[in-house]
């Protein structure tokens, strides 16, 4: 049994130039997982515009339900509804639902047990709130900000709003690499002998396993991050007078 | 000398347990009693609820007796002794503190004799979430006993993967009993309150456990490592600490955030998704203090 975090398999495209940075290293199997995720959401999107054509069916209620239930979410949390926010948390919400619940495939591997994918996460939403907070009170009123309550709170200040990111991404991370090394640590225990395997099969401990780190911590995961961004992004533009 | 020793020191692991659950055991027993006494009419489903809890906290106890069994057949060092013992005392919180949630269940029964079935199941989701820590312990404890008979630097590894775990789950334990208690009391303030209160507590509960599942992490990543020399030894049992100390307030704040809101939710069901987002944010501050205990340990250990 062995537990790898931060060392996978690294692909170098640039060695022939001399370049073997860990800059200019490619992490082939994050890489590989994210586009399947990619590649789910596009047929996801193909599959949406199909059924949005024909009459009325059960397909097309889910998904107008689906995409209600992120506008409620965003008219609670922000008192208004805003078009580009919900888009964002719901593109948020899928794509992560989809990453979280990757390893129900059996040939592939959740891309949010690397810390690649969690920090980029991290990092966008981080992005996406400062951009929004200089759209609505302007850039002089966002740099007075930092300098809130007398200007010696400024490195204190920036090291609050950069806690965001670590947060938000290594709270993702932590727990869908918590759920993977269980479910390998049980693959261990088990694995190996026709007996052992035919108990964790008819004891139904695969199918628990299975349904809450990878379906309900997945979908739970997911919630979290969008709700979380959500909420950061309303403690900075919210209304004065609400 | 060091024989005698070890044989006492796993004693404990069967003995501190057992004391647990008689007296979480004793406590139940004691709320069920007085709940008949206010609903005799009831007693039938009261006692159905006190039976299903007792049998669950019974399972700490038989964890630590299979524990003490399994490090007496086999040869171990005093530190891993010590390591095992640690985990077989989460038995004694769990036994204990698993008795709030069965008396205010039993309370709740008297108070709501026809919604007997909502209670007994929110009860039984409340004590298997409050059972995962041993559980796991139970896991950890295994591959402990496994490799037991080593040498002082790896069993220096061995105590800070126990260490973890412990120290971790401790905090969460207790306050998500607290918790429990909380959700059989609302539903039984107002049989109305099951439903959103039982979707709340999902995603609260899950929340708590964050804590335990991260020093679970650190735990069995300290045990699949080998220690060379005695430094390295202390370098895991420092990394362990970090883990494990760092989650005992989160785990505890945690869980008195969640009991706080579902109070709040069985007052005001009409504010309910206002609070549960409030509880759910506070619960994410608070379990960012484990992060970050969680990042230097995993900094210290891949050094």
């Amino acid at each position: 049994m062995d537990i790898k975090i931060f060392d996978h398999p690294a692909w170098e495209p640039l060695k022939f130039f001399g370049l073997t940075s860990d800059f200019f290293k490619i992490d082939y199997q994050a890489v590989i997982s994210t586009w399947l995720v990619l590649i789910l959401l596009l047929i996801f999107g193909l599959l949406t515009q199909l059924f949005y054509k024909k009459s009325n069916n059960i397909f097309k209620f889910s998904l107008t339900k689906y995409v209600l239930l992120f506008e409620n979410m965003v008219t609670q949390a922000l008192g208004k509804y805003y078009f580009n926010h919900t888009v964002f948390i719901a593109y948020l919400f899928t794509f992560l639902l989809l990453c979280n619940c990757l390893s129900l495939l059996p040939i592939a591997e959740e891309p949010t047990t690397n810390l690649n994918t969690t920090l980029a996460l991290g990092v966008i939403a981080f992005l996406y709130i400062q951009w929004m907070t200089i759209k609505k009170h302007g850039l002089v009123t966002y740099l007075k900000n930092y300098l809130e309550p007398f200007i010696f709170f400024f490195p204190l200040n920036i090291i609050g709003s950069l806690a965001t990111i670590i947060s938000l991404s290594f709270r993702l991370f932590g727990n869908i690499l918590g759920g993977s090394v269980i479910a390998g640590l049980w693959q261990f225990f088990v694995g190996g002998s026709l007996i052992t395997e035919l108990v964790g099969i008819f004891t139904g401990i695969n199918f628990l396993i299975t349904a809450y780190f990878g379906i309900f911590d997945g979908i739970l995961q997911a919630f979290v991050f969008s709700m979380l961004s959500l909420t950061y992004l309303s403690m900075e533009i919210q209304e004065d007078n609400t | 000398m060091i024989d005698l020793l070890n044989y006492i020191i796993a004693a404990c692991s069967t003995a501190l347990p057992a004391i647990g659950v008689a007296l979480g055991q004793s406590k139940a027993t004691n709320g069920a009693l007085m709940a008949i006494a206010i609903q005799p009419s009831s007693k039938k489903e009261i006692s159905r609820a006190l039976l299903l809890g007792l049998a669950v906290i019974e399972t700490s106890a038989i964890i630590g007796l299979v524990i003490a069994l399994l490090t007496i057949k086999s040869k171990t060092t005093l530190l891993p002794t010590i390591a095992i013992t640690l985990i077989a005392g989460l038995g004694f919180l769990i036994g204990y503190f698993c008795s709030h949630p069965v008396k205010e269940a039993c309370f709740a029964i008297a108070r709501q004799p026809f919604s007997h079935t909502n209670i007994t199941n929110s009860l039984l989701l409340g004590l298997s979430f409050l059972q995962t820590p041993i559980i796991f312990g139970f896991v950890v404890s295994l591959i402990i006993n496994h490799q037991a008979d080593t040498d002082i630097a790896n069993g220096l590894r061995l105590l800070g993967a126990s260490i973890a775990l412990c120290a971790g789950s401790s905090g969460a334990i207790i306050s998500m009993s607290e918790f429990n208690a909380k959700i059989c009391e609302m539903i039984g303030l107002n049989r109305k309150n099951y439903k959103p209160i039982f979707n709340f507590s999902l995603v609260s509960q899950a929340m708590i456990e964050t804590p335990v599942l991260l020093s679970l992490v650190v735990g069995l990543i300290i045990v699949s490592m080998n220690a060379t020399s005695v430094i390295s030894g202390f370098i895991m049992l420092a990394a362990g600490s970090c883990t494990g100390i760092s989650s005992i307030a989160p785990g505890l704040g945690s869980g008195k955030v969640a009991a706080a809101g579902a109070e709040e939710i069985g007052k005001n069901l009409e504010l309910k998704s206002a609070i549960s987002r409030t509880t759910i944010f506070a619960q994410a501050f608070l379990d960012t203090f484990v992060i970050y205990g969680l990042i230097i340990s995993l900094l210290i250990l891949i050094k």
